[in-house]
């Protein structure tokens, strides 16, 4: 101990490792327990042995809670400092997957901690959970050389998709599977760098540095915002906002609160492209490509286990038309416009290299509209890419309008009633051509 | 067909006293794969006789050896395979062959 502890009761996070042949691999993120402490947590990383598996690891955290509320309650040097209402559950890899497991051990065997977040860095998904049980923040690599997407259920979106809300996702360009672990890093030419991270990627993933930056950066703030209720922290994943040592980064949110109104999630079965979630009915014009399905059949560098509509426009103005039918058109109390988009990788509709842009309008039933361009909210990039081309994905991540950006006064444009929005569509210019998947259409807040 | 090889360099196989489906015990076949090394990753391994998958899948501490166990013996002839999805594959040039496992130690 180098500083003497401040008083008052703290909240807990526990760091659970993944799977390497080292058995020091629990200290690879003493970078990311000093920076949790130094923010006012009391931060702890625990030992699984080699090859243990999800349960095993799962448990372990929930026993190294139980040590530490024997702590909090014994005389000694956290007597009466750990905050056993303010948990936080940190893995990575397979520890990510068992941070997930953890809450819901927590749950389902009434255990009572008060676990109020799950983060997974790079997660497996062997046991494909339908819920997270808490909020769950999923960070995530573009150039993972592990869970890379070798498989079509290998990549660290799918615990991500099947989660419930409210859920965060930060995917990293340039960031690999062990090099959140500094112990890992050490041993990586002869581990990640013989598997999936190809010659010609060498020169593009991120340092060091750089992945202790963002774990650093969004793994305090998700904790802020999760078990210190600073909701303001939720800008980091919802809004764009970036951890200052991570703004030259290419890094790309998804953020998805509780309690939105679905306008579609493209999961009726049989698909329909013509209708959407609300029954409400929906149209193409001038769209070479309209599809709705599964996005892994739509798109084969598609990472995700959800449904989605394909929409491709070229030179000639295309529309995208969702309809809101009548019940459903008062919207007046939520704050924001979502929807998750990606680039269909390797379309000759997009530019390599170029992100993509188009209008989103809002029509209300007197037909009053207002159009806006997505790219003011958040950027549409060109997917990542890497040396083996079957791991480039089409990575979806959110852009979410304020609907005040509608209504607020502006010379000359139209102020859309709230309380009766009839319409979303998606307008794309004469004169440019793109292909994008979208999913999760939503009013939320 | 997975991208990278793995090298493997022999197999031996053992009957075992194994965990039955009830609080039994059955008997079973360990087959141990040797190679140069077996990498501890996300991804779990799988040790493949045949069209047989084993069960309990371990690698050594040393990383030159990995284990699994099959409830059924494996066929004559098959081939011994292992892989880490299809990231990393390697089989044996020689084929398992059921004289070749040992059997339990008297007594057992």
């Amino acid at each position: 101990m180098d500083a003497p502890l401040a008083p008052g009761a703290f909240p807990l996070v526990v760091v659970m490792h993944g799977n390497s042949g080292m058995e020091s691999s629990y200290l690879g993120y003493n970078y990311l327990l000093d920076h949790l402490a130094s923010h006012g947590f009391v931060a702890v990383s625990i030992y699984a042995h080699v090859g243990a598996f999800i349960e095993t690891r799962a448990r372990a955290i929930l026993a190294h809670v139980g040590v530490m509320a024997q702590k909090n309650a014994d005389p000694g040097l956290f007597h009466g400092h750990v905050d056993l209402g303010h948990i936080g559950i940190v893995g990575h890899s397979r520890g990510g997957e068992a941070a997930v497991r953890a809450s819901l051990i927590n749950a389902a065997e009434g255990l009572g901690y008060g676990i109020e977040a799950s983060i997974a860095i790079a997660p497996t998904d062997y046991n494909h959970y339908l819920t997270a049980g808490v909020p769950l923040l999923v960070i995530y690599g573009a150039n993972d050389g592990d869970v890379a997407g070798t498989w079509p259920d290998r990549t660290c979106f799918n615990i991500f998709d099947e989660a419930s809300r409210p859920r965060s996702f930060v995917f990293v360009y340039g960031a690999t599977h062990d090099r959140f672990n500094t112990e890992w890093a050490s041993i990586e030419a002869t581990t990640e760098l013989t598997w999936h991270i190809t010659p010609s990627d060498i020169p593009n993933p991120i340092s060091l540095t750089d992945h202790e930056n963002v774990a650093k950066g969004y793994v305090t703030a998700f904790l802020q915002a999760r078990a210190l209720g600073r909701d303001e922290q939720l800008a980091y994943f919802a809004d764009g906002l970036k951890p200052s040592l991570t703004s030259a980064l290419a890094i790309h949110t998804t953020h998805q609160p509780a309690g939105s109104k679905l306008v579609d999630d493209f999961e009726q079965l049989p698909h329909n492209v013509a209708a959407n979630t609300l029954g409400g009915a929906v149209t193409g014009t001038s769209l070479p490509v309209l599809a709705e399905d599964a996005l892994r059949t739509l798109d084969i560098h598609s990472p995700h286990i959800t449904g989605g509509v394909e929409i491709a426009w070229q030179t000639s103005p295309g529309i995208y038309l969702s309809s809101v039918p009548v019940a459903s058109r008062d919207v007046s109390g939520f704050q924001t416009l979502a929807f998750r988009v990606t680039q269909k990788y390797g379309s000759p509709q997009n530019a390599v290299g170029q992100p993509q842009d188009f209008f989103v309008r809002l029509k209300d039933g007197t037909g009053k509209s207002r159009a806006l361009r997505a790219s003011v909210f958040a950027s549409i990039p060109y997917p990542y890419v890497r040396g083996e081309a079957d791991l480039i994905k089409s990575a979806l991540k959110s852009v979410r309008m304020p609907l005040a950006s509608f209504t607020i006064a502006n010379l000359g444009a139209d102020d859309v009633d709230l309380t009766d929005v009839a319409s979303i569509s998606f307008e794309f210019d004469a004169g440019s051509s793109g292909e994008i998947e979208i999913d999760d259409l939503e009013f939320g807040d | 067909m997975a991208r990278h090889v793995l090298e493997l360099s022999g197999v031996e196989a053992e009957f075992v006293l194994y965990p039955g489906e009830a609080e039994d015990v059955v008997e079973a076949v360990r087959v141990t794969v040797h190679g140069p090394t077996f990498p501890q990753r996300a991804l779990v391994p799988e040790l493949i006789v045949g069209r047989a998958e084993a069960e309990r899948v371990s690698i050594a501490p040393d990383g030159r050896t990995i284990r699994g166990y099959f409830r059924m013996q494996p066929a004559e002839g098959a081939s011994v395979t292992v892989r880490y999805g299809n990231s990393l594959e390697g089989t044996l040039r020689k084929a398992f062959r059921r004289r070749s496992v040992r059997p339990l130690p008297k007594g057992c």
